[in-house]
């Protein structure tokens, strides 16, 4: 799963069909904890993402990276963008 | 003559800062220093790619990402392909890449267009930072030397003077003809770039490595710096220092080396308080690091949470106040977002508001806490460019770096040092003011020889 920041205009409508998945930062813009979707949990992420005013909620199948991304690279923000790419 | 070029540099001479670099090297100059080498441009592009990938290349624009990588994903991309250079340096403590373009523009013209061969490039975009005059007018200058050809079209875009224009997606999106500002990705510039087709962006420094290793081999490329990151690299010394400006350093040489070695030292009779060891993205390091000998490479930097981002090495005294400097970098920020992102508007601006009440002893209960819990936990990995999370790092780092400085000021209002900016390109209210002038980079004679003997670092 993955949130597109340029999209997301903070209606807020994930978080309050799906807390389990989306929860509101300070400024009410949505936060995901876990970017994996189980499978059991696809539909109801599915449906939420097609709530999205906006489509900023996008899903994809787990599969092996291709993008540019930097990888091995050390700091903990750059670790955690490369995971979320290559759980994209 | 062709016997003579051939012949691997000595280990002690600079690799890319060479000859006189107190002006523009002639196109007539640079192929006697060896450019233009008849046996580099009869290889192949596969060739090229192969020899790239064989020297460990990396991009030196920040990221530091394998240059080979890059090539082939473009390469094995159907269709036309473009080459954006670079060059907008918008990172204000850097003047690396505005040193080469002003002296040795031809090393990354040539480099360039090996580039562009190797990857089946057809156009080449030079992004050029609009308001440095000298700079474009020596890379025009060096453009006018070389003759037209019909396999490679230049085109000439200007890079506007703003932090965030610096970023790949940024060039490309200015090559379109639209803001210079990041996109969400994917679609990355190899998949869907300038004008549509896959784009291999580089920064200048990455470009005027090819050449070199074209001429010289992977192995002599790796003759120095480390495994992991062979090859020299071009640093900039800014802030408390004796000597600021431009060196060129084995990678994995230790830092405390080039500061106290290639600078001189803070230059007020202080000890270092803390760095920014690779342009305000990189993160707080503590003088502790610096003392344990940390080297100037990625997985080493990477271990007190740092990286050795685009070379600009920022240092701040014990003589300043550091929590200042860290306060004015989180401004810094805050005004330098692209403003697409609302997570990347408001929180940057919310760390900028926090860290300024805490540095003035007027904090509210929670901004400590807050600040932390943002700059950990709610915003890193969540802008659609690094920007937040440059951002986040520089609070981050600042929260443990200067801990006890931030006691004195939550207890005192002050930890009793004068609040003097000592952080380059950022004025005292945090705006940012790039290229106020545009002096002619300083360059240190006899680089790498100031040095110990070069070697491979393990």
């Amino acid at each position: 799963m993955r949130i597109n920041p340029l999209r997301c205009v903070r209606f807020g409508f994930c978080s309050e069909f799906c807390p389990e998945h989306f929860e509101l930062d300070d400024w009410g813009y949505a936060l995901v904890r876990d970017f994996e979707v189980p499978v059991e949990r696809e539909s109801i992420v599915r449906r939420t993402a097609a709530l999205c005013p906006t489509g900023a909620i996008s899903l994809e199948p787990v599969g092996n990276s291709t993008d540019g991304s930097p990888h091995g690279t050390p700091n903990s923000v750059t670790r955690l963008l490369a995971l979320q790419r290559r759980r994209k | 003559m062709a016997a003579t070029l051939a012949t691997p540099l000595d280990h002690s001479h600079p690799r890319l800062l060479r000859g006189d670099l107190s002006k523009r090297h002639t196109l007539a100059e640079y192929v006697a220093d060896g450019g233009y080498d008849r046996n580099a441009w009869s290889m192949s592009p596969s060739d090229l790619r192969t020899l790239v990938g064989a020297s460990g290349l990396s991009g030196r624009g920040g990221a530091g990402f394998p240059a080979a990588v890059k090539w082939e994903r473009v390469a094995a991309q159907p269709g036309q392909k473009v080459l954006v250079v670079n060059a907008a340096e918008t990172e204000p403590g850097s003047a690396k890449d505005r040193l080469l373009l002003l002296t040795r523009p031809h090393a990354v013209l040539e480099g360039a267009r090996l580039t562009a061969l190797a990857i089946g490039a057809t156009e080449c975009v030079l992004y050029l930072p609009e308001r440095r005059q000298q700079t474009c007018a020596a890379v025009l200058a060096a453009l006018g030397e070389l003759c037209p050809t019909s396999h490679l079209r230049w085109r000439v875009v200007g890079a506007p003077a703003a932090y965030v224009a610096g970023e790949e997606s940024a060039a490309v999106q200015r090559a379109n003809g639209r803001r210079a500002v990041p996109t969400y990705k994917p679609p990355r510039p190899f998949e869907r770039g300038v004008a549509g087709r896959p784009t291999l962006v580089h920064n200048v420094e990455t470009l005027a490595n090819v050449p070199l290793i074209a001429r010289y081999g992977s192995d002599w490329f790796r003759s120095v710096g480390t495994h992991t990151t062979p090859g020299a690299v071009l640093v900039t010394l800014s802030g408390s220092i004796a000597r600021s400006g431009v060196c060129e350093v084995p990678a994995g040489t230790p830092l405390v080396e080039i500061i106290e070695g290639l600078g001189g030292g803070t230059g007020d009779g202080f000890p270092v308080q803390a760095v920014l060891p690779g342009g305000y993205f990189s993160g707080w390091l503590s003088a502790d690091a610096l003392h344990a000998g940390v080297r100037y490479v990625r997985d080493d930097l990477g271990r007190f949470g740092a990286s050795p981002g685009s070379g600009a090495i920022s240092v701040v005294s014990d003589g300043v106040c550091g929590l200042y400097q860290a306060a004015a970098l989180l401004r810094f920020f805050a005004d330098q977002s692209a403003r697409q992102c609302g997570m990347c508007i408001n929180g940057t601006a919310a760390m900028a508001d926090a860290l300024g009440r805490i540095l003035r002893g007027a904090a509210r209960p929670d901004d400590l806490s807050q600040l932390e819990r943002w700059a950990t936990r709610t915003l890193p990995g969540r802008g659609a460019c690094g920007h937040l999370d440059g951002a986040a790092l520089a609070a981050r780092s600042a929260l443990q770096v200067f801990s006890s400085e931030i006691q004195e000021h939550l207890r005192f209002g002050s930890c009793g040092r004068p609040e003097r900016l000592v952080l380059p390109g950022i004025d005292p209210k945090g705006m940012s003011i790039y290229d106020r002038d545009e002096r002619r980079p300083f360059a240190r004679a006899h680089q790498p020889a100031a040095l110990r003997p070069l070697r491979v670092l393990q």
